[in-house]
């Protein structure tokens, strides 16, 4: 599998993919862990399922994004679940695509999109 | 293990199981943590709403799960980013297989030319949807048995006497055939109507009174609750009654806690045990409640009920052994009986009717036709759609497309048509059935215990031989553009200006074959309909409009004598008479046309000298004087009988005074069978149910009514409107108390249930017939508009060369009609050996009558000029000049 290293080579990202790598941003989590987190944080508006995850996983760490983490939390006693945690490259494009999105979200404030307050 | 895990378990089986058709879709690494992960999921839902929110979770994770193993089987590899063109990953992973190409492009190119893709389906979902409905109706009606355990063995019981048949018996005959241990099963049942009280008011349904045992002699069991107990229907027990799942899901919106739940029947409070398969039909088609009776020990509710006995023969025993056995049993055990034979007849009640027996094959064969008809129309549409386009694949070939891929865009294209056809075809025949549910006469529905459904066997071949007729006509232009050298079907089907001589060979073939088969059905479903015609416009000999026939049968335990007898008799007679709007009321045995006692007996003699004895099967009727008035039959010569005539005096129709005496007058002479004699004092005009079957058409004799019989028919004459059966029926009860009503019905009704087959199969013949001509004279229109778009350029250089317009319309107009004359000859040889196969339906009309082959032809040729008009009106119009200038 040919493996890019410029971050901006992933961009844009697609929204799954945006909230798996910003869920798993601050701390290693499991897939279970993963989906609740991101149905949390999007107030249940992104409902992450286990077919797609598992879909996006091995993608993800193949193209570096990800990588399986050595640490787990203490009460957690079924052997099967696996811990993910962001890599270096997977931060910068995660870095990157907020920068883009940021960007862009400039752009509507800048055309009053969000109103003409434009802080609201 | 939690439920939720177990609902987890189920799920990652599934998955697991997709998982294992497409191994890419999930690595094998990842599976058992999938599983831990779907586990953590339905744990959550069931935590966080119960087993609903499992539910919906448990459907939702499938439903996903398979929505990532087709795209992984597809070939779609999940994207991370959302823009394609910078997806560097996707230059190296495998490409989306081709078939969702072609998919796309096959979409793009039919969106492109709608009309010819949505016509070819049309017709085929046409042809589809008519085909196997009218399969699947004569499947569920006519051919398939009962639908009950080894329905071999099963038989109703009918008890034949001199006279006449019974389908019921005494309770003492019952039990003694119950008490044999020679038979695997013998149960009695009475069909009946009742009220029963629901959550959304009152309804009415057909209700049986069941011996317990009979859902155990038809091998059914309830989907819900339990079946009576032997024990139950004894008079004084609780009563339970099981319904129908039709009346549970309708009357009661499948209520989860119906079993034990209270209702009334007729007022009186029941208790629901169990609930039976919607399709469960016994014993007539439409019962959808059942009660348990006890023959031997009837409630007061009960006490009308005599029940139909149904029997299954242990296996081994030859039924004709077992039916002496039941005669026997019956005699010892009901004196009564004595004379009468039991016979075994169809659970689904009468043998099927004849004449549905010989107009069914050809019913079938007539839909198989259209079917064909239909096919070679979305054929020759798409062989010249496709015709059209074999430039277009001669320049995919001549460009490097391999001669593969080009075949396999156009079978995906044709497969797409095809399917699309299939589907709206299979929807179609749905509609169909669900209107045959829901308005097929009784008459129809009567025949049958079987679920009307469609057939799954027709579906499936008619589905298949429609795609195959869309795929060849799809598949040949292809290939025979691909074949050899392509720069020959470049140059063929571009500048010449001519489609390929094949192709138009072809196409012509096709719409001479469907001219022909639509002559075919044209000229057969007019013989039927004339025949119809001819059945319904005879002469009968007889007025039964206003007329209501009634036939009682007075209990021997209730009325044991002749006196008795004659006194309900004429209460009843009187408490009818004085209803308003009756005119006359008449009482004999046997009402017309056949209902009287049929003499199959070979030897009448009249007593003219030297007479030979005459074969006749004759129909006898008893009656009072003033009957033949009442019926409206005129006496052609003497009179009518009257009150003092001896009981060997008769009145004896037309057919019996010529076949008796060829040459003389009967009048004042006698006749002899059965060793009896009679003196005839009139001769009645003939009375006929018309039929194609010669059989039905008897002579009749008429004796005067000795009075005092158990079942005399009272035939009723009004004024004007009859009075409502339901109060004359309640006027026999009131007045003969314990009296079984077995029929009140108008008298015109055999005559409709005549009639009834033959106006359905005119009717379905002329829709055949209409779908078939109205595609044939399609089908000609559109392939020669066709072929005179092609040949516009020839028709320009015939214009620039000289010829007239006139001239160019001949050239059209003569290549138009020789197609539809090929069709008419052939068609005329076809439609000749239809008649011939028609024999048998005809009443009034053959294939040699003028006027039942000269509207179709006309009808045929009419339509072949009109189709044939417009096209060669536009190649007259062609302008040379724009024509040349264009090229």
């Amino acid at each position: 599998m040919t493996m890019s290293t410029d971050p901006r080579s992933f961009l844009p990202l697609t929204p799954l993919v945006f909230q798996v790598m910003l869920t798993l941003a601050d701390e290693p989590r499991h897939g279970y862990g993963i989906i609740r987190e991101v149905e949390e944080r999007t107030d249940g508006v992104i409902r992450l399922r286990t077919g797609t995850l598992y879909a996006l996983l091995p993608r993800l760490l193949d193209q570096g994004l990800l990588a399986e983490s050595a640490e787990r939390a203490a009460e957690d006693d079924d052997e099967r679940r696996r811990y993910y945690e962001i890599t270096t490259l997977g931060h910068a494009v995660l870095k990157a695509e907020a920068r883009r999105l940021e960007l862009a979200l400039e752009d509507a404030r800048r055309k009053h999109v969000l109103g003409r307050a434009g802080k609201a | 293990m939690t439920t939720a895990g177990r609902v987890a378990g189920w799920v990652a089986a599934a998955a697991r199981l997709i998982c294992r058709l497409a191994p890419r879709s999930l690595p094998s690494a990842f599976v058992p943590e999938f599983q831990a992960t779907l586990a953590d999921a339905c744990e959550a839902a069931y935590a966080r709403g119960g087993w609903r929110s499992l539910l919906a979770t448990g459907v939702a994770e499938t439903v996903d799960v398979a929505r990532q193993v087709v795209a992984a089987r597809l070939g779609v590899v999940p994207s991370i980013s959302t823009v394609r063109s910078i997806d560097h990953s996707r230059i190296s992973s495998r490409r989306p297989l081709m078939i969702t190409t072609d998919l796309r492009r096959a979409w793009r190119r039919l969106r492109a030319r709608p009309s010819v893709a949505l016509g070819a389906a049309a017709m085929l979902a046409l042809g589809i949807g008519l085909t196997t409905s009218m399969f699947s109706l004569a499947d569920s009606l006519l051919l398939r048995p009962v639908p009950f355990r080894d329905p071999g063995t099963l038989a109703a019981i009918m008890m034949f006497g001199g006279h006449t048949g019974r389908g019921f018996v005494s309770p003492a005959v019952l039990h003694a055939w119950q008490s044999s241990s020679a038979f695997a099963s013998v149960q009695g049942a009475s069909d009946g109507t009742a009220l029963i009280d629901t959550p959304g008011g009152v309804i009415g349904r057909t209700s049986a009174w069941v011996t317990p045992g009979v859902f155990g002699m038809l091998g059914v069991k309830p989907i819900r609750g339990r079946l009576f107990t032997a024990t139950e229907g004894r008079a004084g027990a609780d009563d339970p009654v099981l319904i129908s799942e039709s009346v549970w899901r309708g009357a009661y919106g499948s209520d989860p806690g119906i079993l034990g739940r209270a209702m009334e029947i007729d007022g009186a409070p029941v208790t629901i045990i169990g609930v039976m398969p919607i399709d469960f039909h016994f014993p007539k088609w439409d019962t959808t409640i059942w009660r348990p009776i006890d023959y031997a020990a009837l409630a007061t509710a009960q006490a009308q009920q005599v029940p139909s006995p149904y029997v299954r023969f242990a296996s081994g025993t030859p039924q004709a052994d077992g039916l002496a056995l039941l005669t026997r049993l019956a005699h010892d055990a009901d004196p009564t009986t004595n004379g009468q034979e039991a016979q075994a007849m169809s659970l689904a009640g009468f043998a099927v009717d004849p004449y549905y027996q010989r107009a069914l094959p050809v019913l079938g064969a007539g839909v198989t036709l259209v079917f064909l008809v239909l096919c070679a129309n979305a054929s020759s549409l798409i062989l010249a759609s496709f015709s059209a386009r074999r430039r277009e694949f001669g320049l995919c070939a001549a460009l490097g497309a391999s001669r593969f891929r080009v075949l396999r865009e156009a079978i995906v294209e044709a497969f797409a048509i095809g399917t699309v056809g299939s589907i709206a075809g299979l929807v179609l025949a749905m509609q169909v059935i669900a209107l045959a549910q829901r308005f097929l006469p009784d008459a129809f529905l009567v025949r049958t215990l079987n679920p009307l459904e469609l057939h799954g066997r027709a579906v499936a071949a008619a589905m298949a031989a429609g795609i195959i007729a869309i795929l060849i006509a799809g598949v040949l232009p292809a290939w025979r553009a691909t074949r050899g050298n392509t720069t020959d079907s470049l140059r063929e089907g571009g500048r010449s200006g001519t489609s390929s001589p094949r192709a138009r060979r072809m196409m012509r073939g096709l719409i001479a074959a469907e001219v022909a088969l639509a002559c075919m059905l044209l000229v057969g479903s007019t013989l039927l309909v004339r025949s119809f015609l001819k059945l319904v416009n005879t002469d009968r000999g007889l007025d039964v409009s206003r007329v209501i026939s009634t036939w009682t049968n007075l209990p021997v335990a209730r009325y044991p004598d002749a006196a008795s007898r004659i006194a309900a008799t004429r209460a009843v007679q009187d408490s009818i008479e004085a209803l308003p709007g009756v005119e006359s009321t008449a009482v004999s045995f046997g009402v017309p046309p056949s209902g009287g006692n049929l003499y199959m007996y070979p030897d009448w003699r009249s007593d003219a000298p030297g007479a030979q004895p005459v074969r006749l099967d004759v129909n006898s009727f008893a009656v009072t004087p003033g009957f033949l008035q009442l019926y409206g039959i005129p006496i052609v010569r003497g009179r009518d009988l009257i009150a003092t005539d001896s009981a060997d005096t008769a009145v004896i129709s037309e057919h019996l005074a010529s076949a008796l005496w060829p040459s003389g007058d009967p009048i004042g002479h006698a006749f002899l069978f059965a060793k009896q004699r009679y003196h005839v004092v009139g001769v009645s005009r003939e009375v006929t149910l018309p039929s194609p079957d010669a059989r039905v058409e008897r002579p009749e004799f008429y004796t005067p009514f000795t009075a005092g019989g158990s079942s005399p028919m009272i035939s009723v004459r009004c004024h004007g409107t009859c009075p409502d059966p339901a109060i004359i029926r309640q006027r026999i009860l009131a007045s003969a108390p314990g009296a079984v009503v077995n029929r009140v019905a108008p008298a015109e009704t055999p005559f409709i249930a005549q009639v009834a087959p033959p106006r359905a199969a005119a009717s379905l013949s002329m829709i055949f017939a209409g779908v078939a001509f109205l595609a044939a004279a399609g089908g000609l229109f559109s392939v020669l508009t066709y072929a005179v778009g092609k040949r516009e350029r020839e028709f320009g250089i015939r214009a620039a060369l000289g010829a007239s317009p006139p001239q160019i319309r001949a050239v059209v107009l003569r290549d138009g009609l020789s197609v539809a004359a090929w069709g008419v000859v052939i068609g005329a040889g076809l439609s000749w050996m239809l008649g011939r196969a028609l024999g048998s339906l005809e009443y009034g009309a053959s294939i040699g009558d003028v006027a039942t082959w000269a509207p179709p032809f006309l009808l045929i040729a009419l339509a072949s000029l009109a189709a044939v008009w417009r096209p060669a009106r536009r190649a007259m119009r062609v302008d040379p000049a724009l024509l040349l200038r264009g090229e």
